[in-house]
């Protein structure tokens, strides 16, 4: 589905990027995880709902607060890998450098946003806590939710820095070793 | 500034940081909350942000689609593409041209199971490119069909697009599935009869395998009823209305993920790599829908669409006209962009303007109609030069081919593509008599 994507930098070399490649591939895989057991607990709230009446009450809302968290969670992977989508056609002729130079600047744009939705979820978060804000059925809080999904917002935003400052330092990302 | 006026401008500026790389979803965030605020005011904006990404992260309807995106994962593990290869290969056998055909028809299986295109064409590939060079087909017909097999993959139901499709316009996913059933064999056929034409040009391009006695063909079938069980239950389930499509596609998730993990052996490994997979391909959409959300408020504000919807309504215009403009307009843009974004970005403008015309079908048939017709004409986008992702993805993994014969080899599919574009056009029944005859 995707047409072109950022060109994506090989397994960091320096510690600060192998510490955030480790950071956001655990968050993705625990995004994952969470995303897993949402599709099993429905399966079994479903096969309870048709075969002995008995669903898990509130599956659907557990459903919702987990993907919730579950896809924050992946956004860094997917940055970290050069896996969201541009448009290269245009700037398939520009030399490599200029290319890295227009991916730092568009990294800095997304670090800001990413950090602004960061700072945003805390106070969001912060009055579903004070708000006591619950689901309908489980009252469960939903300020757990936004616990996973602002630190993945933050580690985006550090993720976007980290690429920008790559690209300026070493002029274009080393193409990623053939997977 | 008139609202139409700044709509257009902020249009226009966000598709110009799109051309210098910005990440799409990153471009409709920045264009759509600029425009937003410049219209309501930085305060109401920034309050939305509070909340806004749970609100859109953890909406129900949505939560299909990483689980649509995790079946997939699982399927390409669970070593069903190699059984749907061997009975397409089985049944279709023994005449010129049969492996790219039996290529075709394990696509079109697979897509069965799975619901993105790039998926559909890399697993079918890994299975099929083996047999079809042990057969001396070309490397040009080879390439091609597995491509434009691939495209099958979001076709057939279950598929990612149609899901937001039918979310934006507000359509029953249920009904968009149903009618993209007939379309999708339909290519399926149209696809074949492409090779069989082809391979009458140019027999030596695609020689005829071995014949396959009655007790292989009965055999294949023993490993497909994995994936037609899948299939009944996932599709089946929320067109009956057992499963809501996000039950479904749990269940979807958990069949194939335990398939993966008996048949195949899949440990942890496996499942790391199955997860972070849907991972990249959800983060990856839900990017662009969170920045779509953003784009599309700001479009509401500005009454762009509606006033577009009015004017062009009200032109005069022959209703076919207009729809030949935008499907054009797609291929053009296909040319440059991936479906997702395409599908985001002119939805909001086109559909209101499609359900002003009177094409003599009813509201919802019009809906449904233009949505199956789009998702076709997206597609073909991602076997057409100069970015053809699925052509990119199935030419790397036969290094022997150049890309100039990929593409040269899509060349019969595009034809049966637009055959097909052709025919669904002129007979809207062909999409809706299945929705019509069940719904």
């Amino acid at each position: 589905m995707t047409s072109d994507t950022l060109e994506p930098y090989a397994a960091p070399t320096d510690p600060v990027g192998a510490a955030l490649r480790f950071l956001s591939v655990a968050f993705a895989v625990f995004g994952g995880l969470l995303l897993s057991a949402g599709a099993v607990m429905t399966v079994v709230s479903v096969t309870g709902r048709y075969l002995f009446s008995t669903p898990i009450p509130g599956d659907i809302e557990l459903v919702e607060l987990g993907a919730g968290a579950a896809i924050a969670a992946f956004l860094p992977y997917c940055q970290i890998t050069g896996s969201n989508v541009i448009v290269d056609f245009f700037t398939g002729a520009m030399a490599p450098r200029a290319r890295a130079r227009l991916d730092a600047v568009h990294g800095l744009v997304f670090a800001f946003c990413a950090g602004l939705v960061a700072w945003r979820m805390t106070l969001g978060g912060m009055d579903a806590y004070l708000n006591n804000d619950e689901t309908m059925v489980l009252g469960a809080p939903i300020w757990i939710s936004f616990v996973v999904m602002v630190p993945a917002f933050g580690l985006l935003c550090l993720v976007c820095l980290h690429g920008s400052a790559v690209r300026v330092i070493h002029g274009a990302p080393p193409p990623e070793a053939a997977s | 500034m008139s609202g139409v006026g700044l709509g257009l401008a902020v249009f226009a500026g966000m598709l110009a940081l799109m051309a210098i790389r910005m990440p799409i979803g990153v471009a409709m965030l920045v264009a759509g909350a600029g425009g937003f605020a410049y219209i309501a005011g930085w305060i109401p904006l920034i309050a939305q942000l509070k909340s806004s990404a749970y609100y859109l992260f953890s909406s129900y309807s949505l939560t299909v689609i990483p689980l649509f995106l995790l079946m997939g994962q699982f399927a390409t593990k669970s070593g069903l593409s190699r059984g749907l290869f061997g009975a397409a290969n089985a049944w279709l056998g023994h005449r010129p041209g049969d492996i790219a055909m039996a290529a075709i028809g394990g696509c079109g299986l697979f897509g069965a199971i799975c619901g993105s295109s790039l998926a559909t064409a890399a697993t079918m590939g890994q299975v099929a490119l083996p047999e079809l060079k042990r057969y001396n087909y070309s490397g040009a017909l080879s390439t091609g069909a597995l491509a434009a097999g691939g495209t099958l993959g979001i076709l057939i139901p279950p598929s990612v697009i149609l899901v937001i499709y039918a979310i934006l316009t507000e359509q029953n996913i249920a009904k968009m599935f149903l009618a993209a059933f007939i379309p999708g064999i339909l290519a399926a056929l149209g696809y074949m009869l492409a090779i069989a034409v082809y391979v009458r040009l140019y027999p030596e391009e695609g020689p005829a395998g071995p014949e396959h006695p009655l007790s292989e063909k009965l055999h294949s079938l023993i490993d497909i009823w994995p994936a037609l069980l899948i299939f009944v239950l996932v599709i089946g389930g929320i067109y009956t209305g057992a499963f809501t499509p996000t039950e479904a596609a749990a269940f979807g998730a958990v069949a194939t993920g335990l398939l993966a993990a008996v048949k195949e052996g899949m440990g942890w490994q496996g499942l790391k790599e199955c997860l972070l997979g849907a991972a990249g391909a959800s983060a990856m959409i839900f990017l662009i829908l969170f920045g779509a959300e953003f784009f599309n408020s700001f479009l509401a504000l500005t009454r762009m669409p509606d006033t577009l919807a009015d004017l062009i309504g009200g032109s005069g215009l022959s209703p076919l006209l207009v729809l030949a403009a935008m499907l054009v307009l797609y291929l053009l843009l296909g040319c440059v962009m991936d479906s997702l974004s395409m599908i985001l970005l002119t939805i909001p403008i086109f559909f209101p303007i499609i359900m002003a015309l009177d094409f003599g079908l009813t509201p919802e048939g019009t809906a449904i109609w233009f949505g199956i017709l789009a998702l076709i004409v997206v597609e073909v986008g991602l076997i057409t030069p100069p970015v053809g992702m699925n052509v990119f993805i199935i030419n790397s993994m036969a290094r022997d081919v150049p890309m100039l014969e990929s593409f040269r080899g899509v060349l019969p599919f595009l034809i049966s593509d637009g055959v097909r574009v052709v025919l669904l056009i002129a007979f809207p029944p062909i999409t809706l008599w299945l929705v019509r005859f069940l719904g």
